[in-house]
């Protein structure tokens, strides 16, 4: 019975009433069928009789319509077949029916011995008739005296015996009705009895079963509810109490594991806060740092911009006077063509001269010629000719003198032309220079607006700077507003955590508990622990390597040094 | 004017001999006055053909038909390109008038004989017999040509040829 569960108990108790109000329903059905069954047989006894009674009274009128036949003379309008009289209808359905053959054996015989009277007396009838229409009255009053009259007499005597019958019937059947309604009574006080008892001890025992594992449920809950992780239920039962309780069991395992975690996690996260209070202070100094070196180099840019302003300014002043350069050069231009011509007409000049000296120097030379020739007729003459070789001397000499003159303006107009073809050359140069400096100038009034082009764009671009810096700026406050309100999260974060293990302190766990979230806590710190040994134990390693051998040091220290 | 000085020392004393100087490339020659018939310029000659090459040709010199030769060439020098000082002489060879193309006449000097040395012995190949002396004179020297030894008589010859 104990290791049944609770449903089966449940059904088990409850089938057991059932089961009593069925057998205590079946009772009074049967006994009440039984008394339907007795009442509906004594009125179909009561039909009966008066049925039999009718017929009786027929037969008795069929009687009485013959013997008036033959002693008054009336016309005969019955039937002389005893199957078409009202009974012999009723009476041949009868016996080929259901009903006659579940008749009592008594009534059956009764039943049957009718058959054989009442064919008779019909038969007998027809015989009469018979007799009566040959004419034969005597003997029809004679079969009439000694078959007819006995024949009914019989069925006479059959039909109150068989509604004597009935009536025995009738009365027995009451008497049944009786005695069964009081043992029906009786049976049904005593089941009823019988089922208080039983309901009151399934009651009984299923409350004492129940409430006393549900009692010590709702202490183990209670203690869940205070918190108290470290008490499990002790309750060995197969049902469903006992699986609740091994549930409950498990659940609380499950929470002081849970517990154990949170726990752990908070820990965790009040480490994890603390960091993230130490990382925002740093990203804090760092901000401050940017914002700083962000200053600078706003102030370093607008140096810049002034620079290049300057700058711009510089080349338009450089443009302007290239401007100027380029037209004093020009007007040199202009000075060193009209130079050239001035010196062009110097050497026409010198041209004319040098054809005039050379007409002088053509009569120098015939002078000179006649003078000579003068000194040689002189001489030839001798002594008479010698005034004459003095006048041709002074002749010869002024002549030389003439030509040495002549000789002498030659060669400074030589020079002169000379030189003015030099200064020609020089002018020409000096206007190719000047030419290429105003080609120079040009370039380089070019190159300046190019300056002042690329100036212009500088300090455009310096403007993108500085707004890009102030929107860096900006940034950068906002990112310190940030990390003031990530520190305060920080912080409260780690006040929260601080909570959190304040709280789950409420609860009360088992050492098995606790050692797993130690196992779990030592579990979670060995990695780092194993990562340091492994840092430490790379360089022991180096070295032995190095005792190992030269080639191999080599190879060892070029790793390291590419792994550095 | 010392020059002046010369011609009037010369003439004076008419013991030393007068002689005209003239060029002929860096060097300075001189001739005896007497040789020299006249002094002219540079003018248009006729070109004879077949001659020495030194033999430039005739010169009209009023009426009578003068041969012209080029004593450049005829002393092996280099040609030179004849201008308006280019001065021809017209000089008397063994009883012949010819016409010697020079560079260009310096003057009329006097030289005493004190003046005029030897020429000096090259080696025996080489013909100097036409030079008559070096006439010195302040720094420079004058080669003083002997005109007559200057041609050849075939050469001469050949002159009147043409």
């Amino acid at each position: 019975m104990l290791k049944m569960n609770i449903r089966n108990k449940l059904y088990l108790a409850f089938g057991a009433m059932i089961a009593l109000l069925v057998i205590t329903s079946v009772i009074i059905n049967v006994t009440s069928s039984r008394l339907s069954e007795a009442n509906k047989a004594v009125i179909e006894q009561g039909d009966f009789e008066s049925q039999m009674k009718t017929f009786q009274k027929q037969h008795a009128d069929w009687i009485n319509a013959l013997s008036d036949h033959i002693f008054v003379g009336a016309e005969f309008s019955k039937t002389l077949n005893p199957r078409e009289c009202g009974f012999g209808k009723w009476y041949y359905s009868y016996m080929e029916s259901e009903e006659f053959k579940n008749e009592e054996p008594e009534k059956a015989r009764l039943m049957k011995s009718l058959e054989e009277p009442h064919r008779h007396l019909h038969e007998g009838g027809a015989s009469v008739i018979e007799e009566m229409n040959a004419g034969h009255k005597a003997n029809a009053m004679k079969f009439y005296q000694e078959n007819t009259i006995p024949v009914i007499t019989k069925l006479d005597g059959i039909y109150s015996e068989l509604v004597d019958n009935a009536r025995d019937v009738i009365e027995k059947r009451k008497v049944d009705a009786a005695t069964s309604e009081s043992a029906q009574r009786t049976l049904v006080l005593l089941t009823t009895l019988f089922g208080i008892l039983l309901g009151v001890a399934i009651a009984f025992f299923l409350s004492r079963n129940i409430v006393a594992a549900v009692q010590q449920m709702v202490t183990a809950i209670k203690n869940i509810a205070r918190g108290d992780l470290s008490k499990k239920v002790e309750l060995n039962r197969s049902d469903e109490l006992g699986e609740m309780a091994h549930e409950l069991n498990n659940m609380i395992s499950d929470l002081s594991k849970l517990v154990g975690d949170v726990v752990v996690s908070s820990e965790s996260v009040a480490n994890a806060a603390d960091q993230i209070s130490a990382g925002n202070q740093e990203l804090s100094q760092r901000t401050q740092e940017q914002a700083s070196a962000l200053e600078e180099t706003a102030a370093t840019i607008e140096e810049m911009a002034s620079t290049i302003k300057q700058n711009a300014e510089n080349a338009r002043n450089a443009n302007m006077l290239a401007k100027d350069a380029s037209d004093l050069a020009q007007n040199g231009g202009q000075v060193v063509e009209e130079t050239v011509a001035s010196m062009g007409e110097v050497s026409d000049a010198s041209k004319k001269i040098a054809d005039i000296i050379d007409v002088v120097n053509e009569i120098a030379f015939q002078t000179n010629l006649l003078a000579l020739n003068a000194a040689v007729e002189a001489a030839r003459a001798g002594e008479q000719g010698k005034g004459f070789a003095v006048v041709a001397g002074e002749v010869r000499n002024l002549a030389q003198r003439s030509a040495e003159a002549a000789k002498e303006i030659q060669e400074l107009i030589k020079d002169s032309v000379g030189k003015v073809d030099k200064g020609n050359k020089l002018v020409e140069e000096s206007g190719k220079t000047l030419k290429s400096i105003i080609d120079s100038i040009h370039k380089v009034a070019e190159t300046v607006s190019e300056i002042s082009s690329a100036s212009q764009e500088q300090a455009t671009g310096i403007d993108q700077v500085n707004k890009a810096v102030t929107m860096m700026d900006d940034v950068v406050q906002q990112n310190a507003a940030l990390v003031e309100e990530s520190a305060a999260a920080s912080q409260s974060l780690a006040l929260e955590a601080e909570e959190l293990q304040k709280s789950m302190a409420f609860f009360i766990v088992t050492n098995d508990a606790s050692l797993k979230r130690e196992e779990r806590t030592s579990g979670e710190r060995k990695p780092r622990l194993t990562l340091i040994n492994k840092a430490q134990q790379r360089e022991p390693a180096k070295v032995r390597a190095k005792a190992a051998g030269a080639e191999d040091l080599d190879i060892e220290t070029e790793e390291e040094f590419e792994e550095f | 004017m010392d020059k002046l000085k010369g011609i009037n020392q010369a003439i004076s004393n008419g013991a030393g001999d007068q002689f005209v100087t003239f060029t002929l490339g860096e060097e300075e020659y001189g001739v005896e006055v007497l040789k020299v018939q006249e002094i002219i310029g540079y003018q248009r000659f006729t070109k004879v053909p077949s001659v020495p090459s030194f033999v430039k040709g005739v010169l009209n010199l009023r009426g009578s038909v003068v041969p012209v030769l080029d004593l450049r060439l005829k002393f092996n020098m280099a040609y030179r390109e004849y201008d308006n000082f280019t001065v021809i002489l017209i000089l008397e060879v063994q009883e012949r008038v010819i016409g010697v193309i020079v560079d260009a006449v310096s003057d009329v000097v006097n030289l005493s004989p004190d003046d005029i040395q030897q020429t000096p012995d090259f080696s025996s190949g080489i013909r100097v017999d036409f030079i008559k002396g070096m006439g010195r004179m302040d720094e420079k020297l004058i080669i003083i040509l002997d005109i007559d030894r200057i041609l050849s008589s075939s050469e001469l010859a050949l002159l009147d040829v043409a």
